[in-house]
């Protein structure tokens, strides 16, 4: 019995693409003798083809290699053997982390109330701290901020290093002293240099760590993970504080970017933060997906106010650009968030609630003007080594005038009369989305399109404290008792830690 | 498999990862460039084709090496664009609709199939993406896998785990579809 042939449409496009068996063939020949349409199908199909393979091939982009390698280093020991699916080991990792940031988070909390009577009162910044994720990659910047002796460390002792501070950080938690990393309340400066402890024995290093970790034949065998774990150092019986992290973060690396906003909506802001930063193709390394975020940001929901990290990978280019599009994406919807808001509530109603939210801003923010002074001696070579930094950041990293924030649109220069933006001054990025430019929000919202008086235009956000950025943030957040965003506004400090450029 | 394929993959299986860079960067491009259409999307393509890789790094010594690197890796592929899917849970999207991408702009890296036909309007192709993006996932799969990657019946049977018969319906299905949508389209224009 001859089998039952296939509708000839459908011989003609095996046909095309030459999947016929003898006995379809010779019935195609057949069809096409007999039928024109069955040849202006056939000859369709074959444009088809031709307007299908004419399509542009994106090419795969430049930071495509790089990054699946890097994810390769990070699993290196379950290499090609070891079949192991790597997003669910990043999953595992990842929620571990958020798991062990927010152990770290509530015994900083239960600690610190102890160790500072500030705190123990209610008027500690940070109540809760929510670490993402963390960075730790070979290409870790070899030069040690704060560490003039220390210079040009290969990668393998700088890890040695991070292992000290990580030691010096758990005995000071043992001993319940103020931590040397926390300036002293009366000078208000920061002595970076000082923060640097003397390297323990061998053996409370390696026993810190629980592995060997001291030494470059050591240290080149840790594997991607272990290298992160190590630079965080999350030790719940141990935890750091914010102030701690920070400012560990800025002994081991030189490289570090902050920026620091108050917002209404931090998960969306930390949503947006992803998606800016996946569009400039900046590693979240670690890659803990948004959901993990959410989850953390909700999990601190009921303290106030709270700190993302989040750790990336990035040239400078790239973190200029996802820092310049952060701010004004950032500012942008806040600023809708905050309008639809508003807009329910009835006028007065909104202004109460405007002046509430920024007066105890405004009352914090006098606490941290003029506290700090310039740094001298070693804390000076910070300084320089910092604004040789500087030289390389983009101007991009500039703000844009208020007024094109808030409709949206590219900035432009700023009008003749009105006064200059703040230009970054200081290696790093610090911007406050502040009262004065909420104000400027919300007012240009009720003007429209049209240009507020000059006497309505507020004083932009001040320039950045021009001592050194991260300790500086360390410093003020040790210090600013009651420091926290009133009401639905929420400090949230993302820092950017980046490989030293080439 | 070429000889270089197969030397890459030796030097990995030996323990240097770094020789997986070389596997990468041969066909990230044919791999990225061909899962942006499968997909719709620059960023779910960038996002699968990494998973892609690494998913092929860890599996590498399942590779036998009776078939082709790149249809094995192109499984692999598929399989996890088929994973990544379901966790995304929404429909793909146009590319010309997608203004996130990371990537460079597109870059036709093939010669036209009939020379004479010469270079495509901008227009024409928007309306080929656009019919081709609105098929279904079924369909765009099996015609992608065909007329982008000229992967024979057989082949696209073993990567989307079904029949040849099936696959030949699903292309001829998907070829009508799109023709029928291409002649609205312009018929509208005209």
């Amino acid at each position: 019995m001859t089998p039952e042939l296939p509708h000839p449409d459908e011989l003609l496009s095996a046909s095309h693409d030459g999947e016929l068996s003898e006995t379809e063939r010779a019935a195609v020949e057949r069809l096409l003798a007999e039928s024109p349409a069955a040849r202006e199908m056939l000859d369709d199909f074959r444009e088809l083809s031709t307007l299908l393979q004419s399509l542009p091939r994106p090419l795969a982009p430049a930071t495509l290699c790089r990054s699946i390698l890097l994810r390769l280093e990070t699993s290196r020991s379950s290499a090609p053997p070891v079949p192991l699916p790597r997003r669910r080991s990043w999953l595992r990792w990842g929620a571990s982390l958020v798991a062990a940031a927010l152990l770290v988070a509530v015994g900083t909390w239960l600690g610190r109330r102890g160790e500072h009577p500030e705190l123990a009162d209610g008027r500690g910044l940070f109540e809760r701290d929510v670490v993402i994720a963390t960075n730790g990659t070979a290409t870790a910047p070899a030069e040690v901020s704060g560490s003039p002796g220390r210079e040009g460390l290969p990668v393998d002792r700088f890890w040695g290093d991070s292992s000290i501070a990580a030691t010096r950080l758990r005995q000071e938690a043992r001993t319940e002293s103020v931590p040397a990393s926390e300036p002293s309340p009366s000078s208000g400066a920061v002595d970076a240099p000082a923060a640097i402890p003397p390297s323990p024995p061998r053996e409370e290093r390696e026993g810190f760590r629980g592995r060997g970790a001291v030494g470059d034949a050591r240290s080149r065998a840790l594997s991607f993970e272990e290298r992160a774990a190590a630079r965080l150092v999350i030790d719940p019986q141990s935890p750091p504080s914010v102030a701690d992290l920070l400012a560990y973060v800025d002994r081991v690396a030189d490289q570090t970017v902050i920026v620091e906003m108050e917002v209404v909506d931090v998960d969306r802001t930390a949503e947006d933060m992803l998606v800016l930063l996946r569009r400039r193709g900046v590693q979240v390394v670690g890659e803990i997906p948004a959901e993990a975020i959410a989850q953390a940001v909700r999990e601190a929901a009921e303290a106030e106010p709270m700190l993302v990290g989040v750790y990336v990978e990035a040239t400078d280019q790239q973190l200029a650009a996802v820092v310049d599009e952060l701010t004004t994406q950032v500012a942008i919807n806040e600023a809708a968030t905050r309008r639809a808001e508003l807009a329910q509530t009835p006028l007065d109603d909104r202004l109460q609630k405007i002046e509430r939210d920024y007066g105890s801003q405004r009352q914090s923010r006098k606490l941290g003007d003029g506290a700090l002074a310039p740094p001298t001696g070693d804390a000076g070579e910070l300084q320089r080594r910092r604004q040789m930094a500087i030289s390389q950041t983009p101007q991009s990293l500039s703000l844009p005038p208020v007024g094109h924030l808030a409709a949206g649109a590219a900035p432009a220069a700023t009008p003749a009369g009105k006064e200059p933006l703040p230009a970054p001054t200081e290696w790093g990025v610090k911007m406050n989305l502040s009262e004065s430019l909420y104000r400027q929000l919300d007012r240009q919202a009720e003007v429209g399109d049209r240009e507020l008086p000059q006497d309505e235009m507020q004083p932009l956000p001040r320039p950045p404290s021009p001592v050194p950025a991260i300790l500086g943030q360390a410093s003020l957040a040790a210090r600013h008792g009651g420091g926290a965003p009133a009401g639905d506004v929420r400090r949230v400090l993302f820092v950017f830690q980046r490989p030293k450029p080439e | 498999m070429t000889a270089d394929d197969q030397a890459l993959i030796d030097r990995c299986l030996a323990g240097e990862t770094d020789a997986f860079g070389g596997l990468v960067v041969r066909y990230q491009d044919r791999l990225y460039g061909t899962l942006v259409h499968l997909l719709g999307s620059t960023q779910d393509a960038l996002d699968v084709a990494q998973e892609t890789f690494v998913l092929a790094f860890q599996n590498l010594r399942s590779f036998r090496g009776d078939a082709a690197f790149y249809s094995w890796l192109f499984r692999i592929a598929y399989n996890a664009a088929v994973s990544y899917r379901r966790r995304q849970r929404f429909p793909g999207r146009r590319v010309e609709h997608n203004h996130d991408s990371p990537g460079p702009e597109p870059v036709d890296q093939r010669p036209a199939a009939d020379p004479t036909t010469g270079l495509l309007s901008e227009e024409r192709r928007r309306l080929v993406q656009d019919a081709l993006a609105e098929l279904s996932e079924d369909y765009r799969t099996v015609l992608v896998l065909k007329e982008l990657e000229g992967l024979p019946y057989e082949e696209i049977a073993a990567v989307v785990g079904c029949p040849i018969g099936t696959v030949r319906s699903r292309i001829h299905r998907a070829r009508q579809e799109l023709r029928e949508k291409l002649l609205r389209a312009l018929q509208s224009e005209a």
